[in-house]
């Protein structure tokens, strides 16, 4: 199984499509004039031609609604507050991956808004308002180093203390901007990534967290398709407003995974300083790699900050290509998930009726995942069930005390 | 925060700049409706916390909801609306010629310019019928907006259903040019009828006491009998107001969780035939508070059931009178732009007993839809699917945990076994007294 992917955007025109002959489906992402709007899967015969009449009979199916929706939304113009001058900072923390990170630190110089210059113009343009920064964690060669000294403007700083949160935390203290944004070395952020940071600024002058929609890098493997499959990181294509309250969600906000994922968030500064920045006892690698974003959402929500969710703000993530990689994600998933929920338990007092609802919620949307991939036979989705289940597990048997002991041993010995 | 607090009612007309919505410490939130040029597009039910509420999160939250209503308005059958069907059963749906919505421009324009069309002169007469008993204060209020009605209707009947005072008399003696009767035997259905016998219009609208009927509203109605076929209109009822918790609670609880709709929807015999078998949902239609009928459809299928209703089973005469009609193979239509507001009951003891009562009322009409059309599957609604239906519906109690919408559906249980012992002790009786003789019996009014 393997899919080509397609971006089209519908006020542009566009050719037909034909499906490359070891190829077998495509993934295609729908945009009204920039703004992602729709991603469809679908399958395909190799060699099958889709004329423009197909390509539009498929976005009608699926996003006829949501164009007419955003057609309305341009007769409607708000006066664009853009004289509040906000300086950003982009964070990538990396670890060993100078490959991936070039390929990323690429994307991040050709975002741009329209009619101004690309990211990586502005960094010498604007050095007061922009800047990238990489934090290589707990490096052990100079690779990163070199592939950022290739390129001019890119800051670069070492985190020696192994650990995703070390060295986010090491990027809030080192950034100059007013808002920091975290982009996982992993990922390849939309030409428009800029325009709609900006956009979500704008719109939620009162947001002090942002996350974007992260779609498939490439859908070229079994492994890929399937966890975009189940939704992958995706959260809709409607901008949603985060705050004390959320009409219809009784787990809300303990179910943190519904604000984003850490893949492609951005923050005001202060406020994550305020907060007292990622907790380090969580996202520590192969120990327990997970749940640093939902605890620093829930946070922000609980401390009664706004998070906004903005499709705009897109970016691409290349997804564990192999069956046994994902199946070890989703483990690592489960195990994030308990920790941030143990945690929090232990330190949100007020919350814990509510975790324990979710804890139930969560075990039975499992056991519904899995009633439904054993109904259809599907043994690889049942394995990467399963995997998240032992996962949660795992993690409520005392996965954050032990990690908690362990990066108090870390810290000690690099004191 | 409570579920079932009050709500500030707000309207948002989007022909005008959009308000930046505050919170109110007063209130639980705020319930909106969204209108463009007095014609409904969607409602907003918006909670304290996540007030206050820029214009351009009103903007986001509004479009999202109101594209459906809109979508019908510019591109017609593209986004028609349909009448639910039963679980299972798919509906084949057009999807929207998308060439021609990314080809559109100025929608905000030709939006206006469709609503402008629908302004109607002429039509049919109407004669509007609003039945009372005992509650003079409301009865007042209901009369004041019926006065403001442009294009008013040609005839305007009040019935007084076996009163025990000269209250309401009193109320209707200070409005002019109101035909008035009494109607001594009790019942809804039977003031209905009585008002029937007497109404000389082409077209006989029927709203409630305790309701305010917009201003634009008869001239709706007029419009929407434009096509012959039309049998009987319903609209659309909005609260007039949200102030107590349990009129929150029977809002929210209005339509079972299905969304008011805002676009039109025919009911006609497919959608009789697509349920039949397990019982047509005719309560989906509307609501007697606001109704419309064309007078001949009464000399095709008879009265109202005067065995049913207000005063008599409880409720159900207005769905059990829209369940004769699609029998018969006539059409039924909803149109959300006739649009009035109702003042739900205010106090939780009220809201209990109206809960019994509609239940009450439900079974009785099922058993006489059974017994009179042989048509089994409102037995199967009766015996198989409502239990089952409280059954889940007392398992969300456990989750969501014992609130007034559980009291309510407690309330609601318990009219089922009063449905079966009223069925039992009136299914003799006939469903209405004959049409010639009320004629008759109220020919010299007052």
């Amino acid at each position: 199984m393997s899919f080509m992917l397609k971006d089209i955007d519908l006020c542009s025109p566009f050719e037909e499509i034909t499906i490359s002959a070891d190829r077998n489906g495509l993934g295609l992402l729908l945009r009204y004039r920039r703004r992602p709007i729709a991603f469809v899967m679908l399958d395909f015969q190799p060699g099958t031609s889709l004329s423009v009449e197909d390509i539009l009979a498929i976005a009608s199916r699926t996003t006829g609604r949501k164009l007419l929706q955003e057609k309305l939304r341009e007769e409607f113009s708000f006066p664009a507050d853009s004289s509040v001058q906000k300086s950003l900072t982009v964070a990538v923390c990396t670890r060993g991956r100078p490959q991936m990170l070039t390929r990323c630190l690429e994307a991040l110089r050709r975002t741009r808004r329209p009619e101004e210059a690309r990211l990586g113009e502005l960094l010498s343009l604007e050095p007061q308002r922009y800047e990238i920064l990489v934090v290589d964690n707990a490096p052990s060669d100079d690779r990163n180093q070199a592939v950022v000294g290739r390129f001019p403007d890119i800051r670069y700083v070492r985190e020696p203390l192994p650990g995703l949160d070390f060295a986010r935390n090491r990027a809030i203290t080192e950034a100059r901007g007013e808002f920091i944004a975290f982009v996982d070395d992993d990922v390849v952020v939309d030409e428009w990534w800029l325009e709609g940071l900006h956009g979500a600024l704008e719109d939620n002058p009162d947001a002090s967290g942002v996350t974007g929609l992260v779609l498939p890098y490439a859908l070229e493997t079994p492994a890929q398709i399937l966890f975009e499959s189940r939704g992958g990181f995706g959260r809709g294509f409607e901008p949603i407003r985060y705050g004390q309250v959320s009409p219809g969600n009784p787990l809300y906000p303990c179910g943190a995974g519904i604000f984003g994922a850490g893949a492609n968030m951005a923050f005001r500064r202060e406020v994550l300083t305020s907060l007292g920045g990622f907790d380090e006892a969580l996202d520590t690698g192969v120990s327990l790699p997970g749940g640093g974003d939902l605890d620093i959402f829930y946070r922000l929500i609980r401390a009664g900050h706004t998070l906004v969710y903005e499709p705009r703000f897109a970016a691409f993530h290349e997804h564990r290509q192999d069956l046994d990689g994902l199946r070890r994600q989703y483990v690592s998933w489960g195990r994030g998930f308990a920790a941030f929920a143990v945690k929090s338990y232990r330190a949100d007092p007020a919350q814990r009726a509510q975790f324990r609802r979710l804890a139930v919620w969560w075990c039975g949307y499992q056991l519904r995942e899995l009633y439904r991939s054993l109904r259809r036979g599907d043994m690889s989705l049942v394995r990467m069930v399963l995997a998240e289940l032992a996962g949660g597990l795992f993690g409520i048997l005392g996965e954050y005390d032990r990690s908690s002991r362990r990066i108090t041993k870390l810290r000690s010995r690099a004191a | 925060m409570n579920g079932y607090g009050p709500r500030r009612m707000v309207d948002i007309d989007i022909a005008r700049p959009l308000p930046e919505l505050q919170g109110d410490p007063d209130f639980a939130g705020a319930f909106a409706v969204i209108w463009r040029d007095r014609v409904p597009l969607c409602t907003l039910d918006i909670q304290n916390g996540e007030l206050p509420l820029s214009p351009d999160a009103v903007l986001q939250s509004i479009l999202q909801r109101a594209v459906p209503a809109i979508g019908w308005r510019l591109f017609g059958e593209d986004f028609a609306a349909h009448p639910p069907l039963p679980p299972g059963k798919r509906r084949n749906r057009n999807s929207p010629d998308l060439s021609a919505i990314l080809n559109a421009t100025d929608l905000l324009d030709r939006l206006d310019r469709s609503l402008e069309e629908e302004v109607e002169t002429g039509g049919p007469t109407v004669s509007l019928i609003i039945c009372t008993r005992n509650r003079p204060k409301q009865l007042a209020a209901c009369l004041r907006a019926v006065g403001v009605l442009r294009p008013p209707p040609e005839e305007l009947i009040v019935v007084n259903n076996s009163p025990s005072d000269k209250a309401t008399e009193a109320v209707v003696r200070e409005f002019s040019d109101i035909r008035y009767l009494v109607e001594p035997k009790p019942g809804l259905s039977a003031a209905r009828n009585a008002g029937i016998a007497v109404a000389s219009g082409e077209v006989i609208a029927f709203t409630d006491d305790d309701v305010e009927v917009t201003e634009n509203w008869i001239s709706r109605i007029k419009r929407a009998f434009a096509d012959p076929d039309v049998m009987a209109i319903s609209g659309l009822m909005l609260p007039r107001e949200l102030e107590t918790e349990a009129q929150v609670a029977f809002q929210l609880r209005l339509r079972r969780g299905i969304s008011l709709p805002f676009r039109p929807l025919t009911f006609d015999s497919a959608f009789f035939e697509d349920w039949r078998s397990r019982g047509v949902p005719c309560w989906l239609i509307g609501a007697g508070a606001n109704m419309a009928f064309r007078r001949q459809i009464f000399d095709h299928v008879g009265l109202f059931d005067e065995r049913l209703g207000a005063g008599a089973a409880g409720c159900s005469e207005d769905s059990e009178m829209w369940y004769r009609i699609l029998a018969r193979g006539y059409s039924c239509r909803y149109d959300p732009a006739c649009v009035v507001r109702h003042s739900h009951r205010r106090t939780v003891e009220e809201a209990r007993t109206q809960a019994f009562l509609y239940m009450r009322g439900h079974v009785t009409a099922l058993v006489v839809q059974a017994v009179e059309h042989g048509h089994l599957g409102n037995l199967v609604r009766l015996f198989a699917k409502l239990p089952w239906y409280y059954l889940r519906e007392f398992t969300g109690t456990l989750w969501r945990g014992f609130d007034i919408n559980a009291r309510l559906t407690l309330s609601e249980i318990a009219g089922v076994p009063a449905g079966l012992c009223y069925a039992a002790a009136h299914i003799w009786q006939p469903k209405h007294r004959a049409y010639e003789r009320l004629r008759v019996a109220l020919a010299p009014t007052t």
